[in-house]
């Protein structure tokens, strides 16, 4: 590792180093506030939604007189309500319209799930009671569940006014791909879906939301990790500036994606808390988490064109996105879509490149970005199509590879949608994780064969890149920008005592963020660890920004700190240089003590130059300097940056029963600089594992009438402890060129290269019976069938 | 700390059962309908909140306490069956504030991303291992698969109690 040798200023090296978590303690002794830990404020009401039980219907009336009777409801509101209290949601969609979203159903219900009436009453207990009820008068609609359903001629529109069911498309081709595919020796197709995905964050969505009548100000205690997209969202709704709307985001226990959504209930319950004065709280049960909000139900049509030595000459993708019912985000219906669009050539070489994306509407829950976004099934597509190419070309499945992936001599190289790869070092990951798992003798020696337990062997491997650290220019050119920037920001403050205390536009949903970014700060600022304290969760107290989402804080918030924490130190440099009367660029600030270069007994604490700084009766602060220790910078990252990684599995597949077992995991992986190696490799392999759960287990099914099958986590399995093989991880550090630190995200790539690890592994495994698998889960009935074994009485699978 | 202060409605109604019960080895008495899960009761009567709930229907593990020495999910049981029982819960891990062994190692390894599964998954391992002192890496899996986890992918969990349970097979505390 060669962290501490290239990092500028860090000069107690904190960055780099496992420093332990300072997260741990409170949260290992259940001292943690997640948003149901917090106490409760006086006068508080619970509320619970009514919800669809219709997929598609017109809503014809609403009892709720019996309901209003329990002991403890305190009122229940309708769709009509809440219209009157909020505006509702508005996503552009195609010609120039727009896709409303109502907080609650007004008089149509589009899946199930739906909102349609609000009880407040004392406790949780109550609320159920009298939702039990309610009782809903709903005519029946046509109801379209699948894309296919969704995209015919005569299908059932939605919306009346929107074409085709379509919410967002876009086009793109370089010049001359329609030329390059005519002319190429070899055009391998198919076409690559997911399964629908819950996100499955052990704890749920809530909110608490208080209004204060006085001041006219919203106080919303929520789960989202993007304060200040929520503030926005709600202050729109609510017709409230936005500096009366105080987000704060308490512990958040995981979101993988979907808790960067400001949900319909969200607003209802802050318009309850206005119209009632009095405090509102919500907490989502799992039911309801396995229901109102999926991800990942993609149908990537994907073409590759080779020469007849294997070098890719052009590749198209003619993604599409089943968004469910309503559009999530007010910016865009399609960030996964526009997402498949910008991720598909990932670390290969790709001259000629089109797409056509769109984002399709159905009568099933909303689907949100979801840890990876569109990158897992773009790479399963690539890498599908290279061996396919490789084995109809005769060349090794590696070699192909070799040949197309970007290289060190090729840099800087600028791909087809006009990102830049600043580092390569995709040829050191693929032949570090060759040699590590011994590749070429498993090949040799056991992919394909039934062992001496009669299961079928088989590895797979795949090379990926990852878009991350994305700023606000990669959004201007997808035509994205918006009021959700791409940049974040610091304000940090060495309070007159001496001690730091760093607020960022970053909310943690368990990445660690009070440990890295003091990491990051208490290097620049010369402070020790233990004196930088991160707040991260307040929008009355942190800058405006982003937030944490798509692979972003270490670049976005880190390069914040960054700024932020030099410019302090500059300043605390000038201080210290005029009390040691010596020139500010002698000192050199590290353990809390400022000092000359070479006389390390000259010195002062930076206790001293904090009191200088702020005591300024009882100091002497140099000529002109300012009163106080403080700075507030923004760090918008001036494009995208590639991390990169090559993964490869090895799985068992038993062919009696189907089953698939992970054996053995190996990556290799660069994300740039690295600023906590422990919390970088707790990334990879959670990533890893969730991605695990995709590929063999988890499925958000619906029956064809639009009702949810998976309704509990015992029909929604997602991988246990016996599920997860050892995995071998190796870094490879490469500090990216552009971004300031050097650091690349690190949070999703594992959820991206494990989807054709896995795949290719077991369809290696079965190569006696040359299965073409473009889909997943592959469930034990699914391989069943791979194996040739038809069973009708099978419904489990797809 | 006096539970009888902590019922937020001292006001009984006829329906409230006084459910008498030692946790973490204090003797409480807290107030509740025969219907409230054990779960609730210790999260918002006896204000215990480190226990979470992420199911609410007995799959995910995160409400696991000890009742009795063993352990149980909390979303499971109604609070009036431990009536007289002895809970343990995560809060009662730590001891005079230090972290436990267990705790320790947890941390050491790396173990809790977002920290919600983590109470669970420590009773879970604290029985585990007052059970079985030196476990197997399948044992810890096996006895673990109960507790779900989305973050982390598991593997530092295990090392942490293998980790556990080979200190204190040293004497190391």
């Amino acid at each position: 590792m060669n962290a501490e040798s290239t990092m500028q200023d860090s000069a107690n090296g904190y960055v780099g180093k496992p420093v332990p978590r300072r997260e741990d303690e409170r949260l290992l002794k259940g001292l943690g506030q997640y948003i149901d830990d917090i106490p409760e404020p006086s006068g508080l009401l619970y509320v619970g939604f009514l919800r669809s039980s219709h997929a598609h219907a017109v809503i014809r009336s609403i009892q709720t007189d019996a309901a209003r009777q329990v002991k403890g409801v305190h009122a229940i509101f309708t769709g009509a309500d809440i219209a009157a209290w909020t505006t509702p949601m508005e996503t552009p969609v195609p010609g120039g319209k727009q896709l409303l979203r109502y907080n609650m159903a007004v008089d149509r219900v589009r899946y199930v799930g739906e909102p349609v009436a609000a009880v407040l009453a004392d406790s949780p207990y109550e609320v159920e009671d009298a939702l039990e009820l309610i009782e809903v008068d709903y005519d029946s609609l046509p109801t379209v569940v699948s894309m296919e359903e969704a995209m015919q001629s005569e299908a059932p529109l939605l919306y009346d006014h929107i074409e085709g069911n379509i919410a967002f498309e876009a086009r793109f081709a370089v010049p001359g791909t329609d030329e390059a595919f005519a002319g190429a020796a070899h055009v391998f197709a198919d076409t690559f879906s997911s399964t629908r995905l819950s996100g499955v964050a052990m704890e749920m969505p809530g909110f608490i939301a208080s209004f204060d009548k006085g001041h006219q100000t919203l106080s919303l205690w929520s789960t989202s990790h993007l304060p200040h997209k929520e503030r926005w969202e709600i202050a729109l709704a609510l017709g409230l500036p936005e500096r009366s709307v105080r987000i704060m985001s308490p512990d958040v226990g995981g979101s993988f994606g979907l808790k960067t959504v400001t949900r319909p209930e969200v607003v209802v319950g802050a318009a309850l808390a206005m119209q009632l004065g009095r405090p509102i709280k919500w907490q989502q049960d799992r039911q309801e988490d396995l229901v109102l909000m999926h991800a990942r139900d993609f149908q990537f049509r994907i073409e590759l064109a080779v020469d007849d030595q294997g070098v890719i000459v052009a590749v198209r993708n003619t993604p599409l996105v089943n968004i469910g019912a309503y559009a999530l985000w007010v910016t865009t219906a399609g960030l996964d879509a526009a997402g498949a669009g910008h991720h598909m050539m990932g670390p290969y070489k790709v001259p000629y490149y089109a797409y056509h994306a769109r984002a399709i509407l159905t009568n099933t829950a909303p689907t949100a970005s979801y840890r990876g976004v569109a990158a897992p099934i773009c790479t399963f597509g690539m890498e599908s199509l290279l061996e396919r190419a490789a084995a109809k070309l005769g060349l090794d499945e590696v070699e192909i590879r070799r040949r197309n992936l970007i290289r060190k001599e090729d840099l800087p190289y600028t791909n087809a949608v006009d990102v830049t790869h600043d580092t390569a070092s995709h040829l050191e990951c693929l032949e570090r994780v060759l040699s590590r798992s011994s590749y070429f003798d498993f090949r040799k020696s056991k992919s394909g064969k039934p062992g001496a337990d009669g299961k079928f062997r088989g590895i797979g491997l795949a090379c990926m890149a990852d878009h991350t650290g994305q700023g606000t220019s990669i959004a201007r050119k997808r035509g994205q920008a918006s009021r959700w920037p791409g940049y974040d920001g610091a304000l940090i403050k060495i309070e007159p005592d001496g001690k730091a205390s760093v607020h960022i536009s970053l909310a943690s949903q368990g990445q660690g963020h009070a440990t890295v970014f003091a990491q990051v700060a208490a290097d620049r600022l010369g402070l020790r660890f233990e004196d930088v304290t991160v707040h991260a969760s307040d929008t009355a107290s942190v800058p405006f920004g982003t937030g944490a989402g798509a692979s972003r804080g270490a670049v976005a918030g880190g390069g914040a700190v960054i700024k932020a924490s030099t410019r302090i130190a500059e300043k605390m440099k000038r201080i210290a240089g005029h009390i040691l009367e010596a020139d500010a660029k002698d000192i050199i600030l590290k353990e809390g003590r400022a000092f000359v270069n070479g006389v390390p007994d000259l010195a002062v604490t930076i206790e001293k130059i904090a009191e200088t700084a702020y005591m300024i009766g009882m100091g002497t602060l140099p000529e002109g300097e300012t009163i106080g220790l403080d700075a507030m910078e923004f760090y918008d990252p001036p494009s995208s940056t590639y991390a990169m990684a090559a993964h490869i599995a090895e799985v068992s597949v038993d062919p009696g029963t189907g089953l698939v077992t992970v054996e053995r995991y190996y990556v290799a992986h660069d994300c740039g600089r690295v600023l906590n190696p422990q919390i970088v490799d707790g990334q990879i392999v959670g990533a890893i594992v969730q991605g695990i759960g995709a590929v063999l287990m988890e499925a958000a099914r619906y029956s064809e009438d639009g009702q949810p099958v998976a309704t509990t986590l015992l029909d929604y399995t997602i991988p246990t402890m016996l599920d997860v093989p050892e995995i071998v991880l190796d870094h490879i550090e490469t500090p990216s060129t552009i971004t300031l630190g050097g650091m690349k995200g690190a949070g999703e790539s594992g959820a991206v290269g494990v989807v054709p690890a896995i795949i290719l592994a077991v369809k290696d495994a079965l190569s006696a019976f040359g299965p073409s698998i473009t889909t997943m889960p592959l469930t034990p009935s699914n391989v069943m069938r791979l194996l040739g074994v038809h069973d009708d009485a099978v419904n489990g699978g797809t | 700390m006096n539970a009888e202060t902590m019922t937020d409605d001292p006001q009984l109604t006829d329906e409230q059962v006084s459910i008498t019960l030692t946790v973490n080895g204090q003797e409480m008495v807290a107030h509740a309908e025969p219907r409230m899960l054990l779960a609730d009761f210790i999260r918002h009567k006896l204000r215990l909140t480190g226990t979470h709930v992420g199911c609410a229907h007995g799959a995910c593990g995160a409400c696991t306490v000890l009742v009795d020495g063993s352990p149980a999910r909390s979303c499971l049981m109604f609070a009036v069956q431990v009536q007289g029982a002895q809970i343990s819960t995560v809060e009662g891990l730590a001891c005079d504030g230090k972290l436990s062994p267990l705790q320790e190692e947890f941390r050491n390894h790396h173990a809790l991303q977002c920290g919600f599964c983590t109470p669970g998954m420590l009773m879970s391992a604290r029985a585990l291992l007052a059970d079985s002192p030196n476990p197997t890496e399948h044992e810890i899996r096996k006895a673990l698969a109960g507790n779900l986890c989305r973050c982390t992918g598991y593997n530092n969990i295990v090392k942490a109690v293998s980790a556990t349970a080979c200190r204190q097979g040293k004497g190391i505390q």
